[in-house]
This record gives structure tokens, sequence and C-alpha cells, in this order.
């Protein structure tokens, strides 16, 4: 008890509270520990957590923008957020990890595992080696790692998902645009552009597993520079190329004009029906 | 004519042979009801089989310019200059992983190129190029934001 004690009266805990007019800008930036963000009703923003020993808590806040930050670079915090719905957020972090529900914005980290989910606005979320998990239902949404993996769920129109090494995992529904894009992760993609949507799957050497929707109606074309194609769809038999090297494969499914295009070089693809 | 006084009690048969009669149409009304609802859940349950034929392969539809080599030069320079300035900001192992990326970024340019020297009008490979210089500026923003 008395070390608790100690502990709280060296890591007061933080309380900031402001007012905020609609839309307005929240800048945060947490090098290590845990950020977690909550989109709520109010027009208020309030902010509780704990910074660790060594670190600095730095405030700044009027009606049209709020600045949080957590100096040294090193620095390490626990941070609870509340945002108005309506804020658009712009999160930078080192380590830390960033969980957000119903906020809109941009979340950064380096090393950070991002995970977002609600419903939001739009949201663009980066992190060179960490994961990113997404989850949301927006009208835009564009998730980017280097070697962390991706995994976009909910519903969302417009997607672009890119990656250099981390693994990609798209199960979107409502899709009217998706981007997805590789240069060597493996691709997973179980999304449903339904009857109009347009797909472009490009992954230079990792393999693609594409899984059709039931209620897609449209088109699907796969080309494969090196890599093989694999149909569990009885009617639907790959073609070799020219060359002899590479394969191809398209389909047509349902009735609607939607368009699945994947390409690899030399990742090799599999196709599932619903 | 004769006539013939009907049996003592005659209600207790019609009351048997009406009831019978009540169970038998109770019966075939569950049954059918039954058999509908039966029919319907397999209706309901059974996979839709979605139309899906083979078709001949359209050319593949290019969405980038594809990238010249001046352009994948100054990128690549860019890069590694934001690099050598952010030597000293980022961790050890941030800097590892841009390399690592980079790496594999450059591995797929150059076997992009040199199939692209047996296959020049392969759309496909244009925009696979495209899109790998595209991973180099995504990288390079990644980078500038590391910071």
């Amino acid at each position: 008890m008395i070390a608790l004690a100690l502990l709280l009266i060296l890591q007061p805990p933080i309380e900031r509270r402001q007012a905020l007019t609609p839309g307005a800008g929240v800048k945060i930036f947490v090098p290590a520990g845990r950020v977690h963000l909550i989109g709520w009703d109010k027009d208020t923003l309030l902010v509780r957590g704990t910074v660790s020993r060594g670190s600095t808590f730095y405030y700044g806040a009027y009606h049209a923008g709020v600045k949080i930050s957590v100096d040294p670079d090193s620095g390490s915090a626990t941070l609870d957020v509340y945002v108005p719905r309506s804020s658009i957020v712009s999160i930078k972090a080192v380590s830390a990890d960033i969980e957000a529900t119903g906020v809109s914005g941009w979340f950064y980290g380096v090393s950070s595992r991002i995970r977002l989910d609600g419903t939001v606005k739009n949201l663009e979320a980066e992190s060179i080696s960490g994961d990113v998990t997404i989850g949301v239902t927006a009208p835009w949404v564009r998730g980017r790692t280097g070697q962390g993996r991706l995994t976009i769920g909910g519903q969302v129109t417009d997607v672009n998902a890119s990656t250099i090494n981390g693994a990609v995992d798209l199960t979107t529904t409502g899709l009217e645009r998706a981007r997805v894009s590789t240069v060597n992760g493996n691709i997973r993609f179980a999304g449903d552009p339904g009857t109009q949507g347009l797909v472009d799957i490009d992954d230079y050497g990792g393999p693609v597993d594409l899984a059709l929707a039931a209620r897609m109606g449209g088109e699907c074309d796969v080309t494969t520079v090196h890599g093989a194609i694999v149909s569990a769809i009885p009617s639907v038999r790959p073609v070799q190329d020219a060359s002899g090297r590479g394969q191809s494969l398209a389909l047509a499914i349902g009735h609607g004009t939607a368009r699945i295009t994947v390409r690899t070089f030399k990742g090799d693809v599999r196709v599932h029906g619903p | 004519m004769k006539d013939i006084d009907p049996p003592y009690d005659l209600w207790p048969g019609i009351r048997s042979r009406i009831q019978t009669r009540r169970r038998w149409r109770a019966g075939g009304i569950i049954t059918s009801v039954i058999a509908v609802a039966a029919i319907a859940l397999i209706m309901i349950r059974r996979p839709q089989t979605v139309p899906i034929t083979q078709i001949s392969p359209s050319s593949v539809r290019v969405i980038v310019d594809s990238a010249d080599a001046s352009n994948d030069a100054r990128v690549e320079q860019e890069l590694l200059e934001e690099l050598e300035l952010r030597r000293g900001e980022l961790r050890p192992e941030t800097e590892a992983a841009v390399r690592a990326s980079l790496q594999t970024i450059d591995s797929a340019i150059t076997e992009i190129r040199t199939e692209m020297t047996r296959r020049p009008n392969d759309p496909a490979l244009a925009q696979l190029l495209a899109e790998a210089y595209a991973h180099k500026v995504d990288l390079m923003k990644l980078l500038a934001n590391a910071s």
C-alpha cells in the first residue's frame, strides 16, 4: 500500500479537459506506452492517464485545437483520450500501442501496434514495423505498413492497403474502390465489391488468396508473370501464357459490372468461389 | 313395411368415428405444415449457386503510369539522403527495417526490369513496376514521419 501510495505521489495522474468547436484538431505525440482514444458525443476533450518517471507531459489547448505530447523521445505514458466525434485526430508514436474507437484522422507509429474500430469519417493508419488492424465503417480508409501485418475489415467504400513485406488481410464489405498492393507480403482478399466495385490487387512476390463474395456480380482477371494460379472453382481453369511461365485466369460471376484484377510477378494465386 | 327401431344408443359409435376422422385430419395438417416448413428451411439454407463461367482474359488494366528510370533514381536518392539525415534520430531497428524494405523493393524492381527486356509490352509488368516505385515513395513518406 505504501509503495502504491509512493508510486502515485511520484506519478500523479493526469486529467485535463477542453471544450472544442466541431471539427477541432487534436495532435498527440506519445513515444512509448499506450494511448486509447475514444470518440464520444460530448463537445469536450478529456485526457486521463499517467506518464512514466523521467517523462514530461505537455498540454496546450484552446477551443479550436489541442496538442498533447510526452517528452523526451524515449518518454512513456498510458493515456485515455476522449474526443468529440467530429474532431480530427493526428497521433504519432514510436512504439506506443494505439487503440481508437469512433475517431477519425491520422494514426502513425514506427513499431506501434495500431487497432482502430467504430464509425469514422476517414482514416489513415501507418506503421513501419507494427501491425495495423482496422475494422471500421467509413467512406475512406488508407492503411500502410512496412513489415507489419495489415488487416482491414468492416464496411468501407474506398480502401487503399499497402505493405512492403507485411501480410494484407482485407475482408471489407461495401467496396466501391479498393487498391491492395504489397511487394512481398501475403494477400488474402475476401472483400465484397458488390455489383459495381473496382478492386486492384498487385503483389510482386507473395501469394494471393482470393475468395469471391457470393453477392459479387462482374468479372475477375488474374495474371501472373511466373506464379501459378490454382482455381478451386471447377468450371474455371487457368491458362498458360505464350512464354510458358506465367498463367492467367478470367471469369464472370453473377450479374454486374464489378471487377477484380490481380497481378503478381512470382506469387501464386488461389481463387475460391463463394 | 315394418319399422325397425334404431339400436338403443348410437351416439358412442358416431362419436368415436368423428374423433377418429378429426385425429386423421389434424395429423394430416400437422404433417403438411412440417413438410412445408422443412422444404422452406432446406431452400433457405441451401447455398445459392452463383453462376461462374470462364471468359477470355482481357488485357490487364494499367492504373498507374509506368515510372521512368530517372524518377526512380531521384526517389532512391531522396530516400537515401533522408535515411542519412535521420540516422541519429532513428532507432537502429527502425533503420534496419527501412533498409530491409528498400532492399526488398530494389530486388523486385531489378527482377521486373530484367523480365521487361524479354516482354517489353507486357502491361502486367508495367503495372508491377509502377507499383514497386510507388512503394518506394510510400517508404520515403513513412520514413519522413519517423522522427
